[in-house]
């Protein structure tokens, strides 16, 4: 490097880390530079030799391994039911001590306890196709692409924490909020603001449930819950045939809104 | 009346599996269509390996690694979201896979050099490197936070914004990891004898 414009450092150069303004001008400075080609013909063999293959895993065929492998995986469901039995004998015993939520079914504005306190407490829900009208749903046939998600949480004691799922006629749970992007994770209902004004939530789903009826429960609770114990609460509903005549969830301090559909073949 | 439209999964094959999206696979596979996690791994296995080979060093290590990532995919397959992402879901899970490796063999090593110190016993050190070893071992001396974001951007050829995703990060935050990372790969590189 012989001049004060002069670079040591071509990688970010090379890997389009410059906006096109400093990019040009360094383009320009290298056609009269020749300690900087060399530095960018070093950095470019860098990047090179980062990017070859590496022979010993080339042709590498993991699939039948993974067939036999895949043999022995246990089934996660028969897991969630052993812990679903425990969970739920604990939860049974507190159930009947909630207040029953009564749902009309329409999103925001939902009716509950006694006191009325959570009456600014719900979720909307839209569909969203790509580049089409955005429109909310109400119960009934659900269309096919993306759905959006509006909250409102503006009871004098409102929620911290927000769960949305839907359960379709095949028994499958599909996850909204929170986002189940990690295999081996368990993630927490998402945060929620308080406040009586409707907030989207910052993402579109889309599902692919089973054809036939898919029930859509919005969890508000002032403790995150884990989508492990919210699913084994759903899968015992399930079980024993009760998940489309329940009500809610046996979840504590929580506020709950279901809403029905269909889904088209 | 004709079959019910269910008993057209089991007739599909290979090749229209191979038109469907990542997420259209990860589905077909919820529904019972084993098929569908050959053609993931088809798609996804060179990634995979080489990402995990940039980050550990050792093909039988990178290997070992792809595969639980693949296993660990399979057995979570009915909480999968379809969200457009699964290569970021994918490379995420590589990564922790890698990162469990490296853990084992820092283990390992711990072991070996206590087994080395009782007279009378002696114990190979290290791993063995694969391929271009002056890079391997220049990349070893990295921090594991630059190394991740090197080894998927050049082993599996991840976006920036894939790398930011799977390894849910800013933006901002992979790009000065990595070329923080190659900067310090160079010098690494530099100080290797020849």
């Amino acid at each position: 490097m012989t001049r004060p414009d002069c670079h040591d450092d071509w990688m970010p150069y090379l890997e389009g880390g410059l906006d096109p303004e400093t990019r040009d001008a360094w383009t320009a400075h290298l056609q009269s530079c020749p300690a900087c080609a060399g530095c960018l013909e070093r950095d470019r063999q860098i990047l090179e030799r980062l990017r070859r293959v590496e022979p010993a895993l080339a042709d590498k065929d993991l699939r039948m391994t993974l067939r036999a492998r895949r043999a022995e995986a246990a089934d996660p469901v028969r897991r969630n039911w052993l812990w679903a039995a425990a969970v739920f004998a604990a939860a049974a015993g507190l159930a009947g001590l909630w207040a029953a939520g009564f749902w009309d079914g329409s999103g925001i504005g939902v009716k509950s306890g006694p006191d009325g306190d959570e009456r600014w407490t719900g979720i909307r829900v839209f569909s969203a196709p790509a580049g089409g009208e955005v429109f909310p749903l109400a119960s009934g046939p659900l269309p096919a692409g993306d759905l959006a998600f509006t909250y409102t949480n503006g009871s004098p004691r409102p929620f911290s924490h927000l769960m949305i799922l839907a359960v379709d006629e095949a028994g499958r749970i599909h996850w909204f909020f929170p986002a189940f992007l990690d295999a081996a994770g368990d993630p927490e209902s998402i945060p929620i603001a308080a406040g009586r004004e409707e907030r989207e939530l910052p993402e579109r789903v889309r599902i692919h449930p089973a054809p036939g009826r898919l029930r859509l429960l919005a969890l508000f609770t002032r403790t995150p819950q884990r989508i492990s114990q919210v699913e084994a609460l759903v899968r015992d509903l399930t079980a024993r045939g009760r998940w489309w005549q329940a009500d809610r969830l046996p979840v504590p301090d929580s506020h709950q809104q279901i809403l029905d559909f269909t889904v088209a073949p | 009346m004709g079959e019910p439209a269910a008993s057209a999964l089991s007739v599909r094959t290979a090749e229209d599996l191979d038109q469907l999206s990542d997420d259209a696979l990860m589905l077909r596979l919820r529904e019972g269509c084993p098929e569908a996690f050959d053609e993931l791994v088809r798609r996804h296995q060179r990634g995979a390996l080489q990402a995990a080979f940039r980050f550990l060093g050792c093909a039988a290590e990178a290997e070992d690694a792809a595969q639980n990532a693949f296993l660990n995919i399979y057995r979570r397959r009915d909480r999968y979201q379809a969200r457009g992402c699964f290569r970021a879901y994918l490379f995420r899970v590589v990564v922790n896979e890698a990162r469990a490796k490296l853990r084992q063999r820092r283990r390992q090593q711990a072991t070996l050099r206590r087994l080395e110190e009782e007279p009378g016993t002696t114990a190979a050190q290290g791993v063995e490197a694969a391929g271009d070893e002056p890079l391997q071992r220049a990349l070893s001396r990295l921090p594991v936070r630059q190394r991740a974001v090197i080894a998927l951007r050049f082993g599996a050829d991840l976006p920036l914004q894939d790398i930011a995703r799977a390894l849910r990060l800013p933006l901002g935050t992979v790009k000065s990891r990595l070329f923080g990372g190659l900067q310090n790969l160079r010098r690494e590189i530099q100080g290797e004898p020849a």
